[in-house]
């Protein structure tokens, strides 16, 4: 429902890449954590990565809506067209896409929202309260922990404080196989964002998810 | 005046009921009112029971009997014949009034008589004095049964004989009468299971018991 | 007069009637009502017992204060949207990208309950002397439907009802700070007066045509066992039972039946 699970995507999480390079790309998107390690010319959907126009230009951020029809999950835009140093964001607010995982490929290189790499960012929105200890399954040396703390609003204006907070964040960096902070403290409904530099590519996952 | 008077629960068994359960309970078990010798009732059925000829020297294979009653009619105090009976019932008791069959296997075997037997009836008609006697073991157990006090035989002499029947009727009919018995569970056709307190008692043509039930 | 006249005083009347509940035994029914504004799936079992006798002639058997105990389970959805306010995760931006704005769309949910209690009531019997199939019955039989008085501890259930709700919603995301709101807003809607209007519908029917049996035996009364092969069982036939109450220097029910060999 709210699991912490890069893999499979819910209501309240994002994946974001940013495509530094012109190129094409396709991307797929399917349900749980069986994604493909290259997509195909012909597999998916087309992102179509421009050169830079205007090089003083700011960088763009475009959202990808991702709703179910029928057994086929489809972004809000098939065929995107961006400029290279744009961020692309997957997202969804479909109950019945839910558990989504994003996986693409351009040339000569790949993304997935189950192996965070090269700038991805993951974002989780916590509604449950409690203490997290996430890891990646594959190298559990990368690991963190997030603790929720409950609210309970007794008034009217607690209840207004609360939901002003919720435009703040906590966030996780990992760099060479270290993960900074160790540990981070928000109040349920607050966003937690997590930014993989390099590496192979990870996921981030609650441990007792895991075997 | 309530039926149940100073307890919780009553229960009573008319003239006519109480007839009713004898004559059920003999035409079920007539072996507890028709007993006889072999000629006369080879084997104990649950219509008659068996019992041994009488011993006598001389006689090959004793003397055969029978003694039947009829089913004993009885009359719960006061008396219910309108002064016609020789024996009315007294307070809080009753009579009895059955048909005593005496027979006799009369036998042959001496000298040119072949062996042979006829049997020779004669009927008895027998009043009885007696009272209840309660086998109380519980709650929603326990049955009564009858005592026969004394017999009387109207129309038999000489006086000597008339006592010798009287007694002789007085022990069967009482022996017969102690295997009929009545459950305190039929007096209320098992409506409860009664804690007996007072009786039974005879009155009014019923006999009666009060007490409590669980 | 009749073969056999048994006669029971009011305290003995109260003791049959105690031991004909405790032989009807659990009664159980299933169904639908409102609770408050929601409609609810129940099943419902009722067993009776207690009360005191009041006989009057001719025929009424008065029972006072005689207890309903009841056990009920039920199951009731609600679509949180019509009782919990419009909610949106807030767009967040960090490492120089936002999330969107996120509206939650609230489930519905299901909430099962199961609570238990007791309810008296008082009601006038009539005495039911008859004979069905080869068996003979007396019955006490209810006039009318009587008032089912709830108590005070219809609050107490509605404050179960309210934590059977919370633990529904508890697991539910994003909805901690909104939870207690929502229960009482829940709660005030079906109040009071829903809950005791849906205990009277699932619990009437259990009380209308109530019938207790305080006499059955069959036709063929076994007078003594069977003793052996020469002592086969007696018997007699009951041709006739009836009872009443009769009024003397106490009231009594009196039980009257013929019977022949």
């Amino acid at each position: 429902m709210n699991t912490l699970d890069s893999r499979s995507l819910g209501i309240g999480d994002c994946f974001a890449v940013k495509f530094a390079e012109a190129g094409s790309v396709r991307h797929v998107l399917t349900f749980g954590a069986h994604a493909p390690a290259q997509v195909g010319p012909d597999e998916g959907f087309p992102i179509t990565v421009k050169k830079k126009g205007d090089a003083g230009a700011p960088p763009k951020q475009h959202y990808l809506l991702v709703k179910r029809d029928g057994n086929q999950l489809i972004p809000s835009t098939p065929e995107l067209a961006i400029e290279a140093g744009d961020t692309v964001l997957w997202y969804t607010t479909d109950p019945a896409a839910a558990g989504f995982c994003v996986a693409g490929s351009g040339k000569g290189f790949s993304f997935g929202s189950h192996g965070l790499r090269a700038e991805a960012i993951y974002t989780h929105a916590f509604g449950t309260p409690g203490t997290y200890e996430w890891t990646d399954p594959l190298a559990r040396n990368v690991a963190g922990t997030v603790v929720v703390k409950p609210v309970t609003p007794k008034s009217d204006k607690e209840r207004q404080a609360w939901l002003a907070s919720l435009s703040q964040g906590a966030s996780f960096e990992i760099r060479c196989g270290k993960v900074k902070p160790a540990k981070v403290e928000i109040v349920v409904g607050q966003t937690v964002f997590w930014k993989a530099w390099d590496g192979e590519g990870l996921a981030i996952v609650d441990r007792r998810l895991q075997a | 005046m309530s039926f149940t008077q100073a307890h919780h629960v009553f229960a009573g068994v008319s003239e006519t009921g109480i007839n009713t359960f004898l004559k059920a309970v003999c035409t079920a078990r007539g072996h507890y009112l028709n007993y006889g010798s072999s000629a006369f009732v080879p084997a104990t059925t649950s219509g008659a029971t068996n019992m041994a000829s009488i011993p006598f020297p001389g006689i090959p294979g004793g003397i055969q009997w029978a003694v039947s009653l009829s089913t004993p009619v009885l009359d719960l105090f006061p008396d219910s014949s309108g002064g016609t009976s020789p024996l009315p019932p007294v307070a809080n008791g009753f009579n009895v009034h059955t048909k005593a069959a005496i027979q006799i296997g009369c036998a042959t075997w001496q000298g040119k008589d072949r062996a042979q037997m006829t049997p020779l009836k004669t009927v008895l008609d027998v009043w009885a004095l007696g009272e209840i006697v309660s086998h109380y073991s519980g709650p929603g157990t326990g049955f009564i049964s009858l005592k026969v006090d004394s017999v009387r035989i109207p129309g038999i002499k000489p006086d000597s004989l008339d006592k010798v029947l009287e007694c002789l009727l007085r022990m069967i009919l009482a022996a017969a009468l102690a295997n009929l018995t009545l459950p305190f569970q039929a007096f209320s056709l098992g409506a409860f299971q009664l804690i007996l307190e007072q009786g039974p008692e005879i009155s009014d043509n019923q006999v009666k018991v009060w007490g409590n039930i669980s | 007069m009749p073969d056999i006249i048994a006669a029971a005083d009011p305290t003995a009347t109260t003791v049959l009637l105690h031991d004909a509940e405790t032989a009807l035994g659990t009664i159980t029914r299933s169904g639908g009502a409102s609770l408050g504004p929601f409609g609810a799936s129940y099943s419902v079992g009722a067993t009776f017992s207690g009360g005191t006798v009041n006989l009057n002639p001719p025929n009424v058997v008065e029972i006072a204060n005689c207890n309903l105990h009841y056990s009920v389970s039920l199951n009731f959805s609600l679509d949180l949207n019509s009782f919990l306010p419009h909610f949106c995760l807030p767009q967040i931006c960090v490492f120089g990208i936002c999330t969107p704005k996120i509206c939650i769309n609230w489930p519905t949910i299901s909430v099962p309950f199961s609570f238990a209690d007791n309810v008296k009531f008082t009601a006038d019997f009539t005495l039911d002397a008859h004979l069905s199939g080869a068996t003979w019955l007396i019955d006490v039989v209810i006039v009318g439907i009587p008032l089912l008085q709830f108590g005070a501890a219809t609050a107490g259930v509605l404050a179960a009802l309210g934590a059977a709700l919370s633990l529904a919603m508890l697991a539910i995301p994003f909805i901690g700070p909104f939870l207690a709101g929502a229960v009482a807003v829940i709660v005030a809607a079906i109040g009071v007066a829903g809950l005791t209007g849906f205990l009277g519908t699932i619990l009437t029917p259990f009380v209308s045509g109530l019938r207790f049996n305080i006499y059955k035996q069959p036709k063929k009364f076994p007078v003594l066992p069977a003793g052996g092969a020469i002592d086969p069982e007696v018997d007699v036939q009951i041709t006739a039972i009836a009872a009443a109450v009769q009024a003397t220097d106490k009231n009594e029910l009196v039980i009257t039946g013929d019977i022949a060999a």
